[in-house]
């Protein structure tokens, strides 16, 4: 097997406790070497966003946000937006290579549960990029876990990418989704904890919209957790 | 805008926005889904529906992705080749002397190109085959055809590009390689790599590919179909290489390709041929940075002399031991060199420049980069990082000059491996044509 990113063959490390039960032996898709560039969060964090800080306070951004909508959302993410990321991210999602969507399933799992949520929501993606990319990249990571689909994006909203976007930009855009018609999905929301997931955390801004919709579902708590940040 | 088509198959994210498509466009899937397999008609490759899946049962090809995705999702968009071009009759600038030997071999080059044949020609390394090509591409353009020169490697390419630009001062060459930022023109030659061929379809009407052998094309039955594909259903292929491999001369045998042969140098002489030094333990004295005397012998004697050399070692990893090794022996310093060795250009300038008289270096010097006057020695020939045509193409960096037509190419090896042999099988099959043709 050859690894998804850098295409070098991966050499099989079996241990001990693999050689004893075989079933533990985990596919790995890329490379010992490329794992190595991706860099995963952790320590002490803003209690918002997730960033690495200093300290749990909340930072300049999240204070504007609880002045701004009057909530903070307590949000975690896997891995630091570095350079190998971006270029992940490019691959998977703007080349539409749908092979990576496994690269950090697990790790991106185990996170999710970490938070123990009652119901998942992905950030879905429209009807465009359904038609071009043929793939929701946040679903196909988290491939292994059941997925409230309570958001839909509202047609005719304008299609600029998000990355493509400054921050200003990004700021000001407005909101890019609804509430699903369907009454036996959004029902599902209420009186549960709910956790948003999306592939990554910019401004926070598509979370927070994502947000304030769910909450008129009146949910017991809200959070989310993106792959990167 | 409107010629983007001409001869091309591209995808709607490959057209500018607002790409207004009319009934002269042909529009055909680029993915066929089978029973457990999906076809790309991009590339022709063949995929496991498990591992080309996207949601919703559409499919994708994951082995054409360097040009952008092609899916169940996305159509070809096609306009067949209509030769719009106001064909130049004399649109030769070029005014240089071909001698007897490339005289002749350009007329067959001439010849195949007007009857469209599939065709190889085998011209050995330091033949100048270049300028054979250019009475050749001017009667084709006179004719009105359109033409492309590919090759497997960018920097071949963008060799090649400039003096075919100037050989041709008039004509506007269009260049396409995957590290470039111009933008596609309509053009009647083009200059590629034989992966850009993929976004082609019947476009032209002679396709001439240099270095057929080189790494990828030599092993990638894809890039064999983008060829194919590119081309006419009528029209011709030229095929250039100085180490056919064993896909070529296959095609030969089944009479599937004609074939000649340029088996001299430019200057008339014959390819130095290699001498073979068993070494069975050589890489156990090198575990203790000792080189073998015979080469070590070789490399004094060459040093005495004032005769340049290279030094070719199998892997990256060698380089360090190898230096430290005859640094310790010879007492001299060892400049080493490799392919992602940040302070190679600078290391390759010295050497041009007599700052240095040799180098110790990986196989990435094999093709391109020559030096007159040189001798070329290989340690571990045997090892399989290097191709039989890697070999022939080493042993082609002797003797590369008029001044010293003839140098010594001497190959250590641990065993007789298929590789030495067969590259020595073909120098001496080679030169066996060329000494009919010295007499
Ligand atoms: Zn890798
Ligand atoms: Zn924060
Ligand atoms: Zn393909």
């Amino acid at each position: 097997m050859n690894c998804l990113l850098c295409g070098t063959q991966i050499e099989i490390d079996f241990n001990l406790r693999e050689l004893v039960l075989p079933m533990k032996i985990k596919k790995r898709s890329i490379c010992h070497q490329c794992d190595q560039e991706f860099e995963r969060l952790g320590g002490i964090r803003c209690d918002g966003c997730g960033r690495s800080q200093k300290s749990i306070d909340l930072c300049e951004d999240c204070q504007k946000w609880e002045h701004q909508v009057g909530f903070v959302i307590n949000n975690r993410s896997a891995f630091e937006y570095n350079d190998a990321m971006h270029e992940y991210m490019k691959q998977y999602k703007f080349t539409g290579d749908y092979r990576l969507r496994s690269v950090f399933t697990t790790e991106f799992e185990k996170l999710i549960s970490k938070q123990q949520p009652d119901v998942i929501v992905p950030i879905p993606i429209n009807k465009s990029t359904w038609q071009t990319r043929g793939f929701n990249q946040v679903t196909g990571i988290t491939s292994n876990l059941r997925l409230i689909e309570a958001l839909e994006t509202i047609n005719g909203s304008k299609e600029t990418r998000q990355s493509k976007k400054n921050r200003a930009e990004r700021m000001s855009s407005k909101q890019p989704f609804k509430l699903s018609g369907d009454v036996e999905i959004t029902k599902k929301i209420s009186h549960q904890r709910a956790l948003i997931v999306d592939d990554v955390y910019t401004t926070g801004r598509t979370i927070y919209y994502a947000a304030n919709l769910l909450l008129t579902l009146s949910p017991m708590s809200i959070s989310s957790v993106t792959l990167a940040r | 805008m409107d010629n983007l088509l001409y001869g091309r198959r591209l995808t709607k994210g490959e057209l500018p926005i607002g790409f207004v498509v009319d009934d002269r466009i042909e529009i055909s899937p680029s993915v066929t889904i089978g029973d457990r397999m999906i076809r790309c008609h991009r590339c022709n490759s063949m995929t496991a529906k498990n591992i080309a899946s996207l949601p919703n049962n559409q499919f994708f090809c994951p082995n054409c992705m360097e040009l952008g995705r092609v899916s169940t999702l996305t159509n070809l968009y096609h306009v067949p080749e209509p030769n719009d071009f106001n064909a130049d009759t004399h649109p030769l600038t070029w005014d240089g002397q071909l001698s007897a030997l490339q005289l002749n071999c350009a007329q067959k080059v001439d010849e195949c190109m007007r009857d469209k044949k599939r065709h190889l020609l085998w011209a050995v390394t330091g033949a100048g085959k270049t300028e054979m090509l250019f009475t050749a591409i001017a009667n084709s353009i006179a004719r009105g055809e359109r033409i492309a020169l590919a090759s497997p490697r960018v920097d071949v390419c963008l060799e090649l590009y400039p003096r075919l630009q100037q050989a041709f001062a008039e004509q506007k060459i269009c260049l396409l390689h995957g590290r470039q930022t111009e933008s596609y023109e309509y053009r009647q030659l083009t200059i590629c790599t034989t992966h850009q061929l993929l976004r082609f379809y019947h476009a032209f009407d002679n396709l001439i590919i240099d270095e057929v052998d080189a790494f990828p094309y030599a092993s990638n039955p894809q890039l064999y179909f983008a060829a194919s594909q590119a081309v006419k259903p009528q029209g011709g292929c030229l095929y250039l290489t100085a180490t056919p491999g064993e896909n070529l001369m296959a095609m030969v045998r089944k009479k599937e390709l004609s074939i000649s042969y340029l088996p001299l140098r430019y200057h008339g002489h014959l390819l130095p041929e290699i001498k073979l030094k068993l070494v069975p333990s050589w890489r156990r004295q090198l575990g203790n940075k000792k080189l073998p005397g015979s080469l070590i012998q070789t490399l004094k004697q060459r040093l005495k002399n004032k005769r340049r050399f290279l030094l070719f070692v199998p892997h990256v990893a060698d380089l360090s031991s190898v230096k430290e090794g005859l640094e310790r022996q010879l007492k001299i310093n060892v400049t080493t060199v490799h392919a992602v060795d940040e302070k190679r250009l600078e290391k390759v300038q010295k050497m041009r420049d007599h700052e240095i008289d040799f180098l110790v270096t990986t196989s990435i010097l094999e093709r391109g980069v020559t030096f007159p006057e040189i001798d070329v020695f290989v340690i571990g020939a045997d090892d399989a990082v290097f191709s039989t045509a890697a070999l022939v193409q080493i042993a082609g960096r002797a003797g590369r000059s008029v001044s010293r037509p003839t140098g010594d190419v001497i190959y250590w090896i641990s065993s007789f491996a298929n590789n030495v042999s067969d590259a020595c099988a073909q120098i001496r099959f080679v030169n066996r044509k060329g000494r009919k043709l010295q007499h």
